[in-house]
Parts: C-alpha cells; structure tokens; sequence
C-alpha cells in the first residue's frame, strides 16, 4: 500500500516532468517521494523554509504569472495559519493555487493539538472560490493533481495513515461528478463522512446494511441534492468539525427537506495514545459508531 | 525633467485630494508621502508599460503594497491612459471601478491590495517567475514603513535574499507615521537600514521627495550589478503638499471639513 502523500506527489512528479508550470512550494516538509523530484525537477521545487505565509504569497505571484503552484506543508500550517493569504490572493483573484495539507484529523495523533486539523475544513471551506477536497484513499490521492490542473484554487487534506483503496479505479470525471454512495437499503437514512474516517463508516454502514456516501468534496456538487432523495435523514460523521455545518447550510441554501444531525470533535484533545484512542474518547471508534448508528436508525440489522 | 515630474505630482496631489474630500475616503497623507515615488516610477522613465495593452508580457511588474495610497496611483494612471480618466471622478461609486483600495480588476493594476504585509512577498513570486522563465521585465514593490511591522515582510525579505532575486526592487515609503502615532513612538522601527542589510538586500536612502536622488536611485537595480535583492528606503513626509496635514497623525484617514479644504 502506497500512503496517500506519496500517491499524490508521484502523480504530480508524473505531470511535472512535462508541465513546466507546476512548481512544487514547501514549507520545509518533504516525503520520499519528493527526493526524486528534489533531483530532477530542481526548478520546479522551492523551499520557502518555515513561513507559510510567504509561500501563499509566493504561490499568488508565480500564479499571477502562469505558474501552477502545490503549497505543501503539515495540514493546520496551510490553512488555520493562513486564512487571509488565502482570503487575499488565491481566492479573491480565483488563482489556480493548491494547498497541500497532509494531516487531516487527527492523524498527527501523539504530536498533540497544534497538528490536530478539526477545524479546518470549516474554516476554509467559509471563504469564497476555494474548494476544499478531503482525501478519502491513495488512488484518490493519485488523481488529485489532475483536478488541480483545472484551474481552481484548492484546499487538499490528505490523510497521514494508509487504507487499502476504496476507489481503485476511481478517475477525474469522477471526482468532478459525483459522490461515492453505497446504496445497501432502500430506505432514506444516510450516514456521511470523509477522509480517513469514512473507511470506518463504510465498514460500519455495510454490516448493518446502512446507506453510506462520502462527501469529498465542500462545496457539494450539483450531483448531492439529486442523488439523496427528499425526506432523507443524514448522519455526518467527521474527525472534526465543518462537514456537517457546510450541510446544514446546503439543505438551507437550497431548501431541502433532509434531517440532519452529526457527531465529531468539538474540543480538542490534549491527552495522547494515539489515534485509535483518540478516536475512542471522541466516539468515532468502530464500536461505539456501530452504536451510535444503530441508535439513529433503530431496526438496522445486523448480518 | 524636473519640472515636469513637479507638475505632474501636483496634479496627482490635486486629483487625490479632491477625490477624497468628494467622496470622504480614502487615505489623503498616506498618498501624499508616496507621491513622488510614484510620479518618478511612472513618469520619470523607470517603469516599462503599455497603457494600451496592460498586461504586455515584457512589462515591468508595479505592486501598490500599501494599498492604502491607490488614490494616488488611480490619478496617475488615468493620466496615462490605462483607463478613462472618467472613472476618477466614479471613485468609490457603483458606476465606477475605482474603490477605496486597488483590485487587480482595474487596468494597470497587477493585484488588490489593502491588507498589509503582502507586496514583497507576492513581488517575490513575480521576481522568481520571470528568473524561470528568462524574462527580463523587473517586479517594484512600493510598501510602506508600517509593514515592515508585518511578519510576512520579513518572511519575504529572507525569501528574496536566499533566492538572489536582483530583479526585484522594494522602495519602503517611510514617513514615520503609522496610523495612530509616530512608528518610533509606537514601536520603534530603526535602524531600519541595518535591518534590511541583515537580511541580504542592497539598501539605499534617499530623500523620497527629491527627484533627482529618486530617479538615480530607482533605475539603479536594472543593471543586476550584484545578485541582492533591492531596497530603496524613501525618506517622506506624510501628508506632502497638504501642509495641515504635515506630522499631525491623526490625518491618517481622515478627510478634512469644507472650512479645512
């Protein structure tokens, strides 16, 4: 199994090698799938140290000029830190600037709460134009670079554990189109999640025959309001917070009918053990959500 | 030359001031301070541009960092034809495309400023865009001596100097005045020259209201003597040309009554 950062950025090495405008920005982070890159593509890889509001604006001024920046450093560095180099280049001016985040949730576990990410989908998925993309799986992860070469300006949060793939031949129409779902009931109850996490609730979902769809992406597609029937009830399940409140505000927004109702993190978690502790303490274990689900929809079954 | 770069900076001094008191914004001694840099940049045969084709490739790059000061700017190149020079009389009105700072939407101007603590290090991307690409075209960035308050003028400035970016030109406006009080009083910013030549850049001062020393200067870095990045500490004097408003720092963004006018 690759890692989903390494998926990521060996596809883009793939699309660098041809495409001169894609430059890599490093907030002094590296993976082993940068080495290469590092060697062959020297121009194309500029380390700003550690100044990640530098490397927004860096990032601004090569977009202005027909570059195709990838920002990368530890998730809560490129977006918390810097929301209004966010705010004031890439989003307002709609530059195709990526911001490479690795450490979604809790994934940075034992390093504590400065690495923690629970607040950032929320956060950047409230400024304008940006598109924030939670990466489920590292064939995911391997097409990412692609929707970036659209144009947009992107939030990627890429996960720092490994998971077998839940999408192997998962492609860019994909992604642009729709949201994964796995219809087990004919009923209208939903549980939805992203990122690392959905793994749990797909595994949970399908021992109690339990719809589930993973949102990847905020803001949702158009595909969202016309594959989930009306009068559906929805659990959003996150490793943080921001993916239930970009829901509430879509029903809102486009005046659906859908119930909604949530669990994630909502303080921050300051004692380690690492992640599947972690995850224990918050309710989000394997267990405890196979509870929790069966009592938001009591005649699930259990096969 | 100099009497021509005179009369044009009293007719961007007239043109701000009376936009500003029309509409009651904008920020008239903070445009004022930089006049003359901009007039020397834009008329003294510094900046390579087309008025008529504004985003020309091989032109040089000009980031308003202190956004603040667009009044100024918005004068100038209304003057040279960038856009109808109408739109100064629609400032900061639903008809125009002129408002209270720049945004990249108007012609001539390369990105929206207001938030301080930008320019350097979106001018840093710039300069390292054209050194890629083998492009010739130099980047300005004119900020203000407030931001060097901003973090992320140091981030850049570190940036610029390890990357060698010796087509990058900053000119800090230093008039001495933050928006509340004397940056000395406030939080003192000297020595300001030793810290940039910390930092790696070529540093010069001059007296940012005389043109001949500016003109020397700002053409100065177009022959890459070295590989630093440069800077052009301009001594001002905020509010330049509107003597009511001369080391008084409460004129910051503030407009004057019809009695004062």
């Amino acid at each position: 199994m690759i890692a989903q950062r390494d998926a990521f950025f060996n596809s883009l090495f793939e699309l660098a090698k041809t495409d001169k405008r894609i430059v890599l920005i490093s907030a002094d982070m590296g993976a082993p799938s940068l080495d290469q890159w590092r060697l062959e593509l020297p121009h194309q890889f500029i380390n700003v140290g550690v100044a990640e509001q530098n490397a927004i604006n860096v990032a601004t001024g090569m977009a202005l000029e027909g570059f195709l920046p990838f920002v990368y450093a530890i998730a809560p560095f490129i977006s918390l830190r810097v929301v209004e180099q966010i705010k004031n280049g890439p989003a307002i001016h709609n530059l195709p600037v990526t911001l490479v985040g690795i450490g979604a949730g809790l994934s940075y576990a034992d390093a504590g709460p400065t690495h923690h990410t629970i607040e950032d989908l929320r956060i950047i998925s409230s400024i304008p134009n940006m598109t924030v993309v939670t990466c489920t799986d590292s064939a995911m992860a391997a097409v990412l670079p692609q929707l970036a070469l659209t144009g947009v300006p992107l939030y990627i949060r890429l996960d720092r554990d490994t998971k077998p793939d839940l999408y192997p031949h998962i492609t860019l129409q994909d992604i642009e189109r729709k949201y994964p779902i796995n219809k087990l009931a004919k009923d209208r109850y939903y549980v939805a999640s992203c990122g690392d996490l959905f793994h749990t609730v797909h595994t949970v979902c399908k021992k109690l025959e339990i719809n589930s769809i993973d949102l990847f992406r905020v803001p949702f597609l158009d595909s969202l309001r016309i594959d989930i029937p009306k009068s559906s009830r929805i659990l959003v399940v996150e490793e943080g917070i921001g993916l239930r409140t970009a829901l509430l505000e879509y029903v809102n927004d486009e005046q659906l009918d859908w119930s909604i109702s949530g669990i994630g993190i909502k303080s921050y978690v300051t004692d380690y053990g690492g992640r599947k502790l972690m995850r224990e303490w918050c309710k989000l274990d394997e267990e405890t959500l196979s509870a929790t689900i069966q009592q938001w929809r009591p005649d699930a079954n259990i096969s | 030359m100099q009497t021509y770069l005179e009369t044009k900076a009293q007719y961007v001094v007239d043109t701000l001031y009376k936009m500003c008191c029309e509409k009651r914004v904008g920020h008239i001694s903070s445009a004022c301070s930089c006049v003359d840099i901009l007039v020397a940049l834009y008329y003294g045969d510094v900046l390579q541009f087309d008025p008529n084709v504004p985003k020309t490739p091989n032109r040089d790059r000009f980031i308003l960092s202190k956004g603040h000061a667009g009044v100024a700017l918005y004068a100038i190149l209304a003057d040279l034809g960038f856009f109808d020079k109408g739109e100064l009389d629609k400032f900061c009105t639903e008809d125009g495309i002129l408002g209270g700072h720049p945004s990249a939407f108007i012609p001539g101007i390369e990105i929206g400023t207001g938030s301080l603590g930008y320019g350097l290090g979106i001018g840093s991307g710039m300069a390292l865009s054209a050194r890629l690409r083998r492009e010739h075209w130099m980047t300005y960035v004119l900020m203000s001596d407030g931001e060097c308050y901003e973090g992320s003028t140091w981030e850049a400035a570190i940036f610029a100097a390890h990357n060698k970016l010796n087509n990058l030109v900053a000119i800090i406006d230093r008039n001495y005045q933050g928006a509340t009080d004397f940056t000395e009083n406030a939080i003192g910013l000297e020595p300001l020259v030793e810290k940039w030549v910390a930092f790696g850049w070529d540093v010069q001062v001059v007296n940012g209201h005389d043109k001949t020393q500016l003109l020397n200067v700002l053409g100065w870095p177009r022959s890459r003597f070295n590989n630093k990045p440069k800077m052009i500490i301009a001594e001002t004097v905020k509010g330049f040309r509107v003597d009511y408003m001369c080391f008084d720092p409460s004129w910051h963004a503030r407009c004057p009554s019809n009695e004062q006018r």
